[in-house]
């Protein structure tokens, strides 16, 4: 057909040069096959045949914008505008025009010039929803883009957008400040539609991936994954997104693949170079850690996560400062950060530097207030008599926070047990509280049967109150669990050779040996 | 907990345990050679405190521990060397002072051994046994009156002991009968009589009650 009616034009061409209406149908005919050449050349002679013929200026104009003949196209756009101020694909495709030339005002302003004329044309409301990039024009792009989906439902490039506006939810408030309006619900229906209408849409499988592991909804996530790496195997993101979901799933050397892959087709990408890192930090191939954490600080220096991560590899190094200084630079970046606080704590602690930890453990409880393991580290750093009280108070909050904690049950233990504290005229003074500390030490070894610790202390304190059988039964406790305890031995030696001592042990002796003269008798 | 034996009840083997599993623990080797001391096997706790010395060092309370050992053996000089050794690291400490006490009047230094007693009451202590010590060594009838004056304080820290009790009462009869009675020692009298009088319901052996009454009738025959 296309042919024949090419023929025919040509012919009609031929009979008459000057036939405008020919040159242009037969420039349509070519744009349709593509050959963007004779078309233009048609439209060309089409519009200089006939000065007044709207729709060849509006081609033109489209065929020079192909070229990147822009001012030529522009004149050609406005040709036609003026020729037919209604026609409707001059201004959308003079508003192409101008996106492509950055006059993203000038193409708001046709695209909305578009919507005018005709109501129902959903690209112009896309386009120009696409154009709304500012905070400010949340709403504004969000409407337009929901505008172009009511007009026509089966729009893949609007619904993608709209989901991906409501997934970003970067918005301002009417005073101008800024305002979350994520709508992740809202943003997986329009990728699940996208899917729906062009299922070979990776970066829709990606964003569904992407709500869905936030979702938590990781089996599905990863499906939607591998579907956009089959798609798309370069899918940096994707890559990135299916090795966390591997890591969680503790496929390691798979999620280890993955990061790999993420990295090889982004080379600066800062979040998989950390988590590359972290993974490697937490199976102890430090070297590899180590490097990877350098470059993701390299590519983006602001990680916190990073700087943290690399400072604790570097406290095994001779030099404190090297770990410190990352420790400091992660706390610059999130001053919120209570682990780094802890962690910086721990290593002033191991560099002999007491005071200093005690006072990232404090920053640390400032911070995270509902962090036990700060409370009990900074009373456990408190052991002068002047801090007994502080050391008190901590161990308290840290118990009051997390009651089945064993170890802070058996530290509480011990300061109590010592009851060494400065006294308000500065003497020192020693009031043991033995009532508490044993009922400290009791819940440490029901918290934790295997704190030989606890039964140590236990054992001292009852040894000290002449309680001595059940201080013998705890020491022996202690050193059945953990036979290579030496203070242990040592403790029950001092006990075992108290005289007292060895009078209360005899009369539990007996009962032995009763039994065994009651077996013998058995025998007989 | 339940009442049941399952580990070895000989202080010594944990002891040794102990020491195998911390070899370097001060306390478990001073408690150690301490009970080789008690046992009697100061040769001993000699042997293990000088390996102990040349493998980990001795802490002050250790070679007070040695200064102890060589003093059962008899070997002075050592004792000193050791006792020295602890000194010279806690020089108020009252247990090395002692223990310098101990070798000086193992000596037969009565001198010395009254200046490590002077010393302990220097800086400071409310142990008679001090106090008794002391007067033992003041034999010297020059030095009687010195001697009631420490059996004095020696009885005020423990008023319930007897043998110091009688030591004193005996120590002033002493002291009175080698003397000529005058009105001199009347207020040393009064202490005596003072003291007799509060007896803590303590009866004195006929010897000391005898001279104590005649002491009483010479006095009694001036003031009255």
């Amino acid at each position: 057909m296309e042919q024949n009616a090419k023929k025919l034009l040509e012919r009609a061409i031929e009979l008459d040069p000057n036939l405008a209406n020919a040159h242009f149908k037969l420039g349509v005919l070519y744009q349709s096959e593509q050959k963007y050449d004779l078309a233009l050349e048609y439209f060309e002679q089409a519009v200089s045949i006939n000065s007044t013929y709207a729709e060849a200026e509006c081609e033109l104009a489209i065929e020079l914008t192909r070229l990147n003949k822009h001012e030529d196209a522009r004149e050609h756009f406005l040709n036609a505008l003026e020729l037919n101020p209604n026609f409707v694909k001059a201004y959308f495709n003079y508003a192409l025009m101008l996106v492509e030339v950055k006059d993203f005002e000038e193409a708001k302003n046709n695209f909305d010039k578009v919507a005018e004329i005709d109501q129902n044309f959903a690209a112009a409301y896309y386009n120009k929803a696409k154009l709304l990039t500012n905070p400010d024009d949340f709403e504004g792009a969000r409407k337009n883009y929901e505008t172009a989906i009511d007009i026509e439902d089966e729009y893949p490039c609007a619904h993608y957008y709209l989901g991906k506006l409501l997934l970003g939810g970067k918005a301002t408030n009417n005073d101008g400040s800024s305002i979350d309006k994520r709508d992740w619900k809202t943003a997986k229906k329009h990728f699940y539609r996208v899917i729906e209408l062009d299922p070979q849409n990776s970066k829709a499988h990606y964003n569904t991936a992407r709500i869905l592991f936030s979702e938590k909804s990781l089996p599905t996530s990863k499906k939607h994954l591998v579907t956009a790496l089959e798609l798309t195997s370069d899918y940096s993101k994707a890559h990135y997104l299916l090795a966390r979901i591997l890591e969680g799933e503790k496929k390691l050397e798979k999620a280890i693949h993955h990061y790999n892959e993420s990295i090889k087709y982004f080379p600066n990408n800062p979040k998989a170079l950390f988590h590359l890192g972290k993974l490697y930090y937490h199976q102890e191939k430090l070297a590899d850690a180590e490097k990877n954490l350098k470059l993701s600080i390299q590519a983006d220096s602001q990680n916190a996560n990073s700087h943290f991560y690399l400072a604790k590899i570097l406290t095994l190094d001779e030099d404190p400062s090297l770990a410190k200084k990352h420790f400091y630079k992660a706390l610059e970046i999130n001053p919120d950060f209570a682990e780094a606080y802890y962690e910086l704590a721990f290593h002033a602690e191991n560099s002999g530097d007491l005071n200093e930890a005690k006072i990232h453990f404090q920053k640390a409880t400032d911070v995270e207030q509902n962090f036990a393991e700060a409370y009990f580290n900074l009373a456990r750093l408190s052991s002068s008599p002047s801090e007994y009280d502080l050391a008190e108070r901590n161990f308290e909050t840290a118990l009051e926070i997390k009651n089945e904690y064993d170890e802070c049950h058996y530290y509480f233990g011990k300061l109590l047990a010592k009851g060494e504290r400065m006294s308000k005229d500065g003497t020192i003074i020693f009031q043991p509280d033995p009532e508490e500390a044993s009922k400290h030490f009791q819940n440490a070894i029901r918290i934790n049967p295997k704190n030989f610790k606890s039964f140590y202390e236990l054992g001292i304190l009852l040894a000290n109150q002449k309680k001595f059988v059940e201080s013998f039964e705890a020491l022996q406790k202690a050193i059945t669990i953990n036979p290579n305890f030496a203070d242990g031995h040592y403790q029950l030696a001092v006990l075992l050779m108290n005289q007292s001592a060895q009078c209360a042990l005899a009369k539990i002796r007996k009962p032995s040996a009763k039994t065994k003269v009651n077996k013998k008798t058995q025998k007989k | 907990m339940k009442s049941y034996i399952k580990v070895d009840l000989d202080p010594m083997k944990h002891l040794e345990k102990a020491l195998q599993l911390d070899p370097a623990s001060p306390q478990s080797a001073y408690l150690f050679a301490k009970t080789l001391i008690q046992k009697k096997d100061s040769l001993k706790a000699i042997h293990f405190l000088q390996d102990f010395h040349k493998n980990h060092g001795l802490s002050d309370k250790l070679y007070n521990l040695l200064a102890k050992a060589y003093l059962v053996e008899k070997d002075f000089s050592n004792a000193e060397d050791a006792n020295g050794n602890a000194l010279s690291k806690s020089p108020r400490d009252r247990e090395f002072l002692e223990t310098a006490f101990r070798i000086k009047e193992a000596k037969g230094d009565k001198f010395s051994a009254l200046h490590f007693l002077e010393r302990i009451i220097r800086y400071g202590t409310e142990s008679f046994e001090i106090y008794w010590e002391m007067s033992n060594l003041l034999t010297d009838p020059a030095e009687r009156i010195k001697r009631i004056n420490v059996l004095e304080i020696a009885h005020s820290l423990n008023q319930s002991n007897v043998k110091i009790y009688k030591t004193l009462i005996g120590s002033y009869c002493d002291y009175f009968e080698s003397l000529k009675y005058n009105k001199a020692n009347i207020g040393l009298f009064k202490a005596f009589k003072d003291r007799i009088e509060t007896t803590n319901g303590f009866d004195l052996p006929p010897p000391l009650k005898d001279r104590s009454n005649l002491i009483f009738k010479q006095f009694e025959a001036i003031v009255y």
